[in-house]
């Protein structure tokens, strides 16, 4: 401690210390309000996303490039990531969000994103995947636990509106369910038109994941003429 | 101040939360396998057919060499990348050893296969000289540089200095062993008492030659009877007149014959009864050394060859070095094998002096017309002589033969000097099993590797991280608060000390 010897130098010390004080003092603000910025941010994503989901020509293109006789089921749209795909609307959690394209991290800030590797939503075939944040960037699938059998899950697209009902069971097991963060299956295809949404348990960890699935129910046009079926 | 220090390492702690576990195939490099040298090898598998007490009874000390003698043995087997591991042997000199102990399984076709461990080396007793084994599968190192060495001397073998040294260790995922073996000489002395021992009166007797031996058991070096009344210069006459006039005349070696067999007679004589050296052996180092450059792994086996002198140096054979190289490459995958024949010559000393009476490279065809046996010899495609082929005496010879061989990924090289496997149906371990007789390998050595490149799936991502960790940003927030009040503390504390 001999370069503490004098006063000149206790001051220097005591500055650089304050400014490491300071430093420390902003980061624990940005971290502590690191959530409510995902949120913020997500909220501001939503309201463009809204507005795309309207007026998209390309979103648009692809529901009737899927709905096109022949079209493979996986439907193999060319949606860029991160572009609005459908509205998800659940009564029970009062939740009302648009879905982009595409889960990666990226995608996944604007709430809730499609799995690419999915039909498109309203598909009369297969299983429609949509993951969401259970906490931060909006946190749209924050109660997807409360879900109960025969609530309802409604989709939109440009062309439709489909219904969705939670079942009560899936393959033998409650519904919804926790399973492995590894278990792809989860995303399967289905023999009839489903629904599964997914998120992270127990919240504000990502050690595994609620599944809740829903089955279709309904299906109305919102656009006469719409080709898809 | 030290405290601080916690600040950095807990907010790397927090950070880490959020790096995405990479998940993208990945291939791994695995190869496998093994070396080996011997400078010496021989054993003697017709004494198996000797019941033990007669054995030891008659050779004594002797007897444990029943089965053989192994000089400057070193070998290894290695593995990696995946789970390196490397296992080296040097002996010095082993009785015991015979020509199969330590033989190391094949390389398995099959990667990754199961690293075969040296073999658990049998109870050598003490006829064993010179042993260094080490394994190793860490980067720790196992083993020394240093040689060890020591000194063996059993009734009629004299061994100098038997050394040995062996080293193994994982240098960045690879496996480096580093092995030497040999013996300074071995020479193998006539002496009186072991010819007594051996029990030549009976042996003899059996062969109605029982006087030869004038009725003795034992004698000393110089008064053998045997020695006095064995036709010695008949013999003489006959071997060098019938076998090598032949074979130097085609060389074109003119020999002064009749003072030749004089002088051989007088050596011969002198050998056997003056307790000279029958047979002296010197042999080079044996050594498997195994080396990386960083991408590519190298196996190199050689045995360094030998000088073996026949009748006090008479007849001189001369065994170059067999090296054989396997090495195998991670980038491209690809192994590959090297090996080069230790080259033979014999000379037969003139022992008037000036230039040897023979001097030839000792090849196949020239031990063909040496022993010129007419229709009992025959050379297969390998170039391997067999002599009394079908018979219980079938002999075969094969010299400076060198051998790689590759499949795929998999290599095998190997290199002769002298290979002799005589007598074979003698004291075989079942009617025509060809597994007896004597068996003798000088200079040899081998080495394989194989290896693959294995394409590894990475483990399936997880579904899509939807649960931030919002906890974590709030410890994270109250740490540094909590941190930023310690050191607005000690600031000031610091600056009230600064203003005194």
């Amino acid at each position: 401690m001999k370069y503490l010897a004098t006063p000149k130098a206790r001051r220097a010390l005591a500055t650089i210390l304050s400014c490491l004080a300071i430093a420390m003092v902003v980061g624990a603000v940005g971290l502590l309000g690191y959530p409510t910025y995902t949120n913020i941010r997500a909220s501001r994503e939503q309201k463009a996303l809204r507005n795309e989901f309207l007026t998209s020509s390309k979103l648009k293109q692809a529901y009737q490039a899927a709905s096109t006789p022949g079209a493979a089921m996986g439907t193999k749209v060319t949606l860029a990531e991160g572009s609005a795909v459908t509205r998800i609307q659940i009564p029970r959690m009062g939740l009302d969000t648009v879905v982009v394209q595409g889960t990666s991290n990226q995608a996944l800030a604007a709430g809730s994103g499609h799995y690419p590797q999915t039909p498109l939503p309203c598909s009369p075939q297969g299983n429609v995947g949509i993951a969401g944040h259970r906490t931060m960037n909006g946190h749209p699938f924050q109660h997807l636990d409360q879900l109960v059998a025969g609530d309802k899950v409604i989709l939109t697209t440009p062309f439709q509106t489909c219904t969705y009902k939670i079942v009560a069971s899936v393959d033998g097991h409650a519904n919804p369910y926790v399973t492995d963060p590894n278990d792809w299956t989860v995303i399967a295809q289905t023999p009839k038109p489903m629904l599964t949404m997914s998120t992270c348990t127990p919240e504000g960890t990502a050690r595994q994941r609620l599944v809740a699935r829903a089955e279709l129910v309904s299906t109305t046009n919102t656009v006469p003429g719409a080709s898809v079926k | 101040m030290k405290r601080l220090l916690v600040v950095p390492v807990v907010m790397m702690f927090l950070l880490t939360a959020f790096v995405p576990v990479a998940s993208a195939d990945t291939s791994n490099v695995v190869f496998m396998g093994q070396g080996q040298s011997s400078a010496l090898d021989l054993s003697v598998p017709l004494l198996n057919s000797l019941p033990t007490s007669i054995l030891s009874g008659i050779l004594g000390n002797l007897g444990a060499l029943g089965k053989g003698i192994t000089a400057g043995h070193t070998e290894t087997t290695f593995e990696g990348l995946t789970n390196p591991s490397v296992n080296g042997l040097a002996l010095g000199v082993c009785s015991l050893l015979g020509s199969n102990l330590l033989s190391l399984p094949a390389t398995s076709g099959t990667l990754p296969g199961t690293l075969p461990a040296l073999g658990g080396l049998p109870s050598l007793g003490g006829l064993c000289n010179g042993q260094t084994q080490a394994t190793s599968s860490s980067v720790g190192s196992h083993g020394t540089t240093s040689p060890t060495c020591n000194d063996l001397n059993i009734a009629i073998l004299d061994i100098k200095t038997s050394c040995s040294q062996s080293f193994s260790t994982i240098d960045g995922g690879r496996p480096v062993s580093q092995n030497n073996a040999g013996v300074a000489e071995i020479n193998v002395a006539l002496l009186p008492n072991v010819l007594g021992g051996l029990g030549l009166n009976s042996l003899l007797g059996s062969l109605g030659l029982g006087n030869l031996l004038g009725g003795g058991t034992t004698g000393t070096a110089g008064s053998l009877p045997v020695v006095s009344q064995l036709p010695v210069a008949p013999l003489v006459d006959n071997l060098l007149n019938g076998l090598l006039k032949g074979v130097a005349g085609n060389a074109g070696v003119p020999l002064a014959t009749n003072d030749l067999v004089g002088t051989l007679t007088n050596t011969l004589q002198q050998v056997l009864g003056n307790a000279g050296n029958l047979v002296t052996i010197r042999l080079g180092t044996g050594s498997s050394v195994l080396s990386n450059n960083g991408s590519a792994t190298q196996e190199t086996t050689q045995a360094a060859g030998a000088h073996i002198g026949l009748i006090a140096d008479l007849i001189q054979i001369d065994v170059g070095a067999a090296n054989s190289t396997v090495s195998w490459n991670d980038a491209t995958g690809q192994a590959t094998g090297d090996a080069a024949p230790a080259i033979a010559t014999i000379k037969i000393a003139n022992p008037l002096g000036g230039a040897p009476l023979l001097n030839l490279p000792l090849t196949i065809p020239s031990v063909g017309g040496l022993l010129s046996l007419g229709g009992l010899t025959q050379a297969d495609q390998s170039g391997n002589l067999t002599l009394l082929a079908g018979t219980p005496l079938e002999t075969t010879i094969k010299i400076a033969s060198a051998t790689p061989h590759q499949t795929g990924r998999n290599v095998t090289s190997s290199s002769d000097g002298v290979s002799i496997l005589a007598l074979k149906g003698l004291g075989a371990s079942s009617l025509g099993a060809m597994d007896g007789g004597l068996r003798l390998r000088l200079a040899s050595s081998s080495a394989s590797v194989a290896g693959d490149i294995l394409k590894v799936a990475a483990a399936a991502p997880s579904l899509p991280i939807t649960g931030g960790p919002t906890y974590v940003f709030l410890a994270g927030a109250a740490f540094l608060a909590v941190a930023a009040a310690h050191v607005i503390r000690n600031s000031r504390r610091i600056r009230a000390g600064a203003s005194k």
